[in-house]
């Protein structure tokens, strides 16, 4: 059976209807769309930074020309008009017709090969950006070509840089601008393929003249029907941080240049920042961080889609976007969409799975023998009892179980809120300290210990899978795709097609476990680790029984201001934590706020809570120093 | 009609016509012999010079490239001073050159390392060159067998492996997040991800690799995917086992059609490089007009992945893989298995014996 979720569907398909089908507008409109509408996006340098997986390249493939006019094309189709508005909002098209002519040019390892010759650095850097250059100006004339128009059909208007430098770029006609640019790419790739590059002095003429399209071009004019139309271009590099970290800097200060009129972004992983800086960029607020020797923040517009700002919309929105992409995978496949189950969210029971008698009748048992051993009085549980029975959570009515799970913290909490009872006759019932309070997170906190006591279903439901996704869609299709799978399962074998709180948890926790096992990235062995010990640490500390902590841990706290220096007290940490971050086994949560200190956290990921059942809530953090950090930072546990 | 591919006649020997050979052909004593080989954790490393030392005496001079890698384990470092040390001690003349296999800031450089270490030997100083490839990774002994072909003019060019599939199983590379083309195999018609014409994909399957195989899809993009399964084989129900280990690759992501399979003799480089050849050729005429472009992927046995490697020699395909991180290796259980080594294989790539 094909099952979409497997990849994403987005890097398979080559028609582009078939690309529009699946995308979803929230993206654009969260990321893009307020720089869009001040062309913030087009007259500067722009920086998108993210994890992988985060859809950095899907978003950039939207913009492409061949897509745009795609749509274009298809736009009484009612379910593309989000699209539409959204590029509309973003600039991207304007009175029914393309303003851009974006090429994503994916930034593969012959870029970095160019960075091993054995030349001076500055012919290094001619190289590449020749190739960077040729490589564009294929790519819109591939682009242009898709749709139609031929390269005789295309002209430049400069930006009125000299004759020479037109003339270098092969004229203003688009045939000698194509012409030149494969002569350029041929002679470069040459040296790229080698297995030797030839000593300096015998690189050719074609591949070291001066060739700076990027310096001429202003904007193209090509035929759009009837009339001609200007389209502004536009560069999109992708995955950037295959670069060598110097190309990277060189590259980034090219293109910062205000004079260039050729729209440029850059998109590329956060670890290619070294781990100051990266860690930097999340800790400072949008906007402000820099690039690695570029000291004029103000001259780029840096987009960053990792975990930051405001987290509960991210939570919001990413919830939104998520559901909207699963329902239009889901109408992919055949099995669904025949039967018009086309929503995830209604095949994924959201209700919990109450404890057997049995299990009840031994949950019962615990809470009395713990009721015996803090030499509470039957008045006083009671008491405590109608206080749970008169607690209503926002969906449903509790069960047994949850009461029971309930009143065991409440007898805990009693029990650290009254003094000694040594001191005092067995039928004394003091009153404690501080008032006990049922509400959300006693609830919360009773469903963990039942999931870690008896196996009791936590993670079901759409949002639950959202959540535990770490706002990355790869991530999300990979978790879902397993559901999905034992639906499809299910339909095939006549049986009713949603899925049980239990089956859910027990394909999600098993997935996570191999996604951990299957991790494979610079500093692997120190993040995973890492990511053991402070998830463990979590754990004792959720599953205390009298729940001080709430829903329960799942970070782990540092002073914001002593997590500032980590970059001067360990870089070696700095370095595990940037890749932990990168790939998404840790959020860095900076400036979070609480018992009046400011605090940086760093919140496990979600697969790392899926595997060892950790709250999917947020907030609830064990407190620790940079130093007790430094001791986790080792390849074994 | 077709021109004969160039290794269609090639001479391959296996064990004791391998040893035959050291001793009747190699042993002359106008003959002066390099041996490049891995000098590694590779329980495979000393197997070769230790044959070629016993016949060819003082005339054996030898380059030992060792592999470095980030992220290896001591006891990878260990066994492999253990083979140095033994290697040293049969061909103590020879030089040893770590290559390192990734850059500081990770990216794969060792093809490139280990084509500048060999171009600093005096090649025109031997009459025959020997690349050992049992104790090399692809990523260094494919673009070393480039080079020695493009730069041989007299010299007898060999490649020398020992054909030990189950090791090959035993010793686990921890795949690195990206693919590539292996250094100077680039192909013709610039990088993967740009090319037009039909891009038909032909990766060798191999147990635990679908991690690595699934990321050089994705760097690929193929129009069509015909996996290569080793059929006969020393376990006969490998390709079984293969197909059902890579069941969701070939359904869901690379959506596979069921006889686009491709049976190879593990035991017969010739035979998966005359059917890449042949399926080649049938491309050239269906896509005239649109182009054809070939991708291989040999990650799987040593002796099968020299085909490929002819193939790609031959009609300029690229050749994409994922570099090893790391290699994990239960030496124990490798000991156990391997209670006599493999056959030694010996292949005659270049030189007198094709006039």
């Amino acid at each position: 059976m094909d099952n979409p979720f497997e990849r994403r569907a987005t890097e398979q398909v080559r028609n582009e209807e078939a690309f529009l089908a699946l995308i979803s507008p929230d993206p654009i409109t969260a990321y893009l769309s307020r720089y869009g509408s001040n062309r913030q996006l087009y007259d500067r340098l722009v920086v998108i930074l993210g994890t992988p997986g985060s859809g950095k390249t899907t978003m950039a493939k939207l913009f492409e020309f061949p897509m745009v006019t795609a749509l274009l094309r298809n736009s009484s189709v009612p379910s593309y008009r989000p699209l539409l508005t959204a590029l509309a909002d973003c600039g991207c098209i304007a009175d029914g017709v393309p303003t851009l002519l974006a090429h994503r040019l994916s930034l593969e390892s012959d870029y970095r090969e160019i960075w091993e010759f054995p030349y001076p650095e500055e012919s290094r850097d001619g190289l590449l950006k020749s190739l960077l250059q040729a490589r564009t100006i294929l790519g819109w004339f591939r682009h242009l070509t898709r749709t139609g128009i031929a390269p005789r059909q295309v002209r430049v208007i400069s930006t009125g840089a000299s004759a020479a430098a037109v003339e270098a770029m092969g004229g203003l006609s688009g045939e000698g601008i194509l012409a030149r640019a494969q002569q350029v790419e041929n002679e470069i790739y040459g040296i790229v393929g080698a297995l030797l590059p030839p000593s300096l002095d015998k690189l050719t003429k074609g591949a070291t003249d001066a060739y700076r399209p990027f310096d001429v071009i202003d904007r193209f004019v090509v035929p759009a029907g009837e009339k001609s139309i200007e389209v502004r271009p536009l560069i999109i590099l992708d995955d950037a941080h295959i670069l060598h970290p110097v190309q990277f800097a060189n590259t980034s200060r090219w293109l910062l240049r205000r004079e260039l009129l050729v729209a440029r972004w850059v998109l590329t992983r956060f670890d290619i920042l070294p781990p100051d800086e990266a860690l930097s960029v999340l800790l400072t607020a949008p906007g402000n961080a820099e690039l690695p020797g570029i000291t004029t923040a103000r001259e780029i517009t840096q987009i960053t889609m990792q975990s930051r700002g405001d987290r509960r919309e991210q939570r919001t929105q990413f919830r939104r976007m998520a559901k909207d992409m699963a329902n239009r995978y889901l109408s992919q496949m055949p099995e669904f969409a025949s039967r018009k189950l086309v929503s995830l969210e209604s095949l994924l029971i959201d209700e919990s799975e109450h404890l057997t008698d049995a299990k009840t009748a031994d949950l019962a048992d615990r809470v009395d023998a713990n009721q015996r051993r803090l030499k509470i009085t039957e008045e006083r549980k009671q008491r405590l009892r109608a206080e749970v029975d008169s607690y209503r959570p926002a969906a449903g009515d509790l069960g047994e179980d949850e009461r029971l799970a309930m009143l065991n913290i409440l007898l805990h909490r009693y029990a650290k809120r009254t003094p000694q009872t040594g001191l005092f006759p067995e039928s004394a019932d003091p009153e404690p300290s501080r008032p006990l309070s049922v509400d959300i997170s006693v609830f919360d906190a009773a469903c963990l210990h039942l999931l870690h006591a008896f196996d009791r279903p936590y993670y079901f439901g759409i949002d639950d899978l959202c959540d535990a996704s770490s706002e990355n869609a790869e991530q999300f299709l990979r978790l879902a795709a397993i559901l999905v799978d034992a639906i499809a399962t299910r339909l095939i074998r006549g049986r009713t097609a949603s899925l049980k709180a239990r089956e859910q948890q027990q394909l999600l926790r098993d997935r996570a476990a191999a996604f951990i096992k299957d991790w494979n990235f610079p500093q692997v062995d120190f993040v995973r680790t890492m990511v053991d010990l402070l998830a463990q640490r979590c754990r004792a500390v959720s599953l205390e029984p009298n729940a001080w902590i709430g829903a329960g841990a799942n970070a782990y706290g540092i002073l914001q201001e002593e997590f500032e220096r980590l970059s001067t007290v360990s870089p070696e940490l700095g370095r595990t934590l940037k890749y932990a971050i990168a790939y998404n086994a840790i959020t860095l949560v900076p400036q979070y706020e609480c018992k009046n200190k400011v605090w940086c956290l760093l919140e496990l990921g979600g697969i790392p809570k899926l595997h060892y059942g950790l709250t999917l809530k947020r907030g609830g953090f064990i407190e620790g120093t940079l130093d007790e950090l430094r001791t986790y930072n080792r390849s074994t546990p | 009609m077709t021109a004969e591919p160039r290794w269609e006649r090639c001479i391959v020997q296996r064990d004791g016509d391998v040893v035959a050979f050291t001793r009747d052909f190699l042993s002359q004593a106008h003959r002066k012999v390099l041996l490049i080989a891995g000098g590694g954790f590779d329980p495979r490393t000393t197997r070769s010079c230790g044959i070629l030392a016993d016949h060819v005496g003082e005339r054996l001079q030898a380059l030992f490239l060792r592999e470095e890698r980030p992220s290896a384990a001591s006891e990878l470092r260990d066994h492999a001073e253990r083979n140095l040390a033994e290697l040293l001690k049969v061909v103590p003349t020879a030089q040893v050159v770590p290559v390192s296999i990734f850059a500081p800031d990770h990216a794969v450089i060792g093809g490139r390392e280990a084509v500048k270490a060999v171009s600093r030997m005096q090649l025109d100083q031997f009459t025959d060159i020997i690349l050992d490839c049992s104790a090399l990774s692809r990523g260094v002994n494919f673009p070393v067998i480039k080079f020695l072909l493009e730069v041989a003019v007299r010299q007898n060019i060999h490649v020398f492996v020992t054909d030990e599939p189950a090791t090959d199983d035993t010793i686990v590379p921890v795949p690195w997040e990206q693919a590539s083309n292996i250094h100077g195999f680039r192909g013709t018609v610039g990088p993967v991800s740009q090319v037009g014409p039909a891009r038909l994909w032909l990766p060798q399957l191999v147990r635990g690799q679908n991690v690595a195989l699934d990321l050089i899809y994705r760097t690929v993009e193929p129009h069509d995917v015909c996996p290569i399964l080793p059929f006969p084989a020393s376990d006969p129900k490998l390709p079984d086992w293969l197909i059902e280990a890579f069941a969701t690759e070939m359904e869901s992501g690379w959506q596979v059609d069921p006889r686009n399979i491709v049976y190879a003799d593990e035991k017969g480089p010739l035979d998966l490089y005359r059917a890449i050849l042949r399926i080649d050729d049938a491309r050239k005429v269906i896509f005239e007009s649109y182009g054809s472009q070939i991708v291989l992927s040999p990650i799987g046995s040593k002796l099968l992945s020299l085909g490929a490697l002819l193939a790609a020699l031959e009609r300029d395909f690229p050749v994409v893989y994922v570099e090893a991180l790391e290699y994990k290796v239960d030496f124990a259980a490798l000991d156990r298995q391997r209670k006599e080594p493999g056959i030694l294989v010996h292949l005659w790539l270049k030189g007198e014996a094709y006039g």
